[in-house]
């Protein structure tokens, strides 16, 4: 039988989180990261409310939205996006070319993001097993596909 | 009929872009085997063939793959899913997965009943012989091809392996060695 091992995908890495951005389409002027992992920076939320964040992607460079787009590190040591209440990151998600969903701008935008970070994960880990690798895009899923 | 999965656009599980279905339920048990979660037949969900066969021809593929679980142990329902899709779309090659032997699909009478399949990849899946090849787990299960439209040559540059990214959850699927498996479970 051929393997069908699923998995919950968790975003532990912050160089790979930039390398999701990236793929994105998000430009690297747009984003301001801490300088330590372990220190966070004030992202900057509706009507000059603030939170902390480890990375932000500046709404007055880029999504033009009510407020900054950021990720915030969890006690569990993952990654979640965080956002102005708001703002549901349609104008980021529309400004990088993701298509709305019945699902919501920010869960688009989230799950685009998360599935960057996988593939780019897999990929990684992959090649580290000497296999070529191709990241296909599909409709609503990304597919990293490897040969020997 | 009983069904663990639907996998769309799958380049490892057979030539070209392939929709697979993974059916729920064996009683085979191979040690080492890495589809336990679909060996219970409570487990999975019940969903009736004509829907099996909607999702199955979705987003043009170029072929199914019915794997498992043990497809012959539903072989009513998969010969009629298989029966279904060929007449909606009978330009598609059909590849199935099973555990049992080529003699035990002769010995059953089942084997004169699967003209309509590509290619069928039989015998169980035997640890000590574990192999990384494409469509073969271990080195002992055979090729049998019966339609005519596929051969050993298209199946030479088959990837290994194939992680479906779907947002919060990846999907490993294909026949990547315990080294790969492992990294993979690792990193993700």
């Amino acid at each position: 039988m051929s393997h069908m091992i699923k998995c919950e995908t968790n975003m532990t890495d912050r160089k790979t989180l930039l390398s999701a951005l990236d793929k994105l389409g998000i430009p690297q002027d747009a984003i301001v990261c801490s300088d330590t992992t372990s220190e966070t920076i004030k992202l900057r939320g509706y009507n000059r409310q603030t939170a902390d964040a480890e990375i932000i992607i500046k709404r007055d460079v880029y999504h033009k939205g009510y407020g900054d787009v950021g990720f915030v590190k969890n006690p569990s040591g993952t990654y979640s996006c965080i956002v102005d209440d708001m703002d549901d990151v349609g104008s980021l998600a529309r400004k990088a070319g993701l298509t709305n969903s019945p699902e919501g701008s920010r869960a688009t935008f989230s799950k685009s993001v998360n599935q960057w970070y996988s593939a780019l994960t897999a990929q990684k880990a992959l090649r580290r097993q000497g296999l070529s690798t191709k990241i296909k895009q599909q409709e609503a899923k990304l597919v990293v596909v490897a040969t020997g | 009929m009983r069904i663990a999965s639907i996998t769309t656009g799958s380049y490892v599980n057979g030539p070209g872009k392939r929709n697979v279905l993974h059916v729920q339920g064996c009683t085979i048990g191979c040690p080492g085997c890495f589809n336990k979660h679909t060996w219970p037949s409570s487990g999975g969900t019940d969903v009736c063939e004509r829907v099996v066969v909607h999702a199955l021809i979705q987003d043009s593929p170029d072929g199914i793959t019915i794997s498992g679980g043990e497809p012959m142990e539903q072989w009513e329902s998969v010969s009629e899913v298989i029966r279904l899709v060929l007449t909606e779309k009978p330009e598609l090659t059909v590849l199935m997965f099973t555990g049992w032997t080529k003699e035990h699909l002769e010995r059953s009478g089942h084997l004169a009943e699967m003209s309509q399949i590509s290619a069928v990849v039989s015998g169980p899946y035997v640890e000590k012989l574990a192999c990384s090849e494409p469509l073969r787990g271990s080195s002992n299960q055979e090729i049998i091809f019966l339609d005519g439209r596929l051969d050993n040559d298209s199946l030479v540059l088959l990837p290994i392996v194939e992680v479906h990214c779907d947002g919060e959850t990846a999907t490993i699927t294909g026949f990547p060695d315990k080294s790969i498996r492992q990294s993979l479970m690792k990193e993700l």
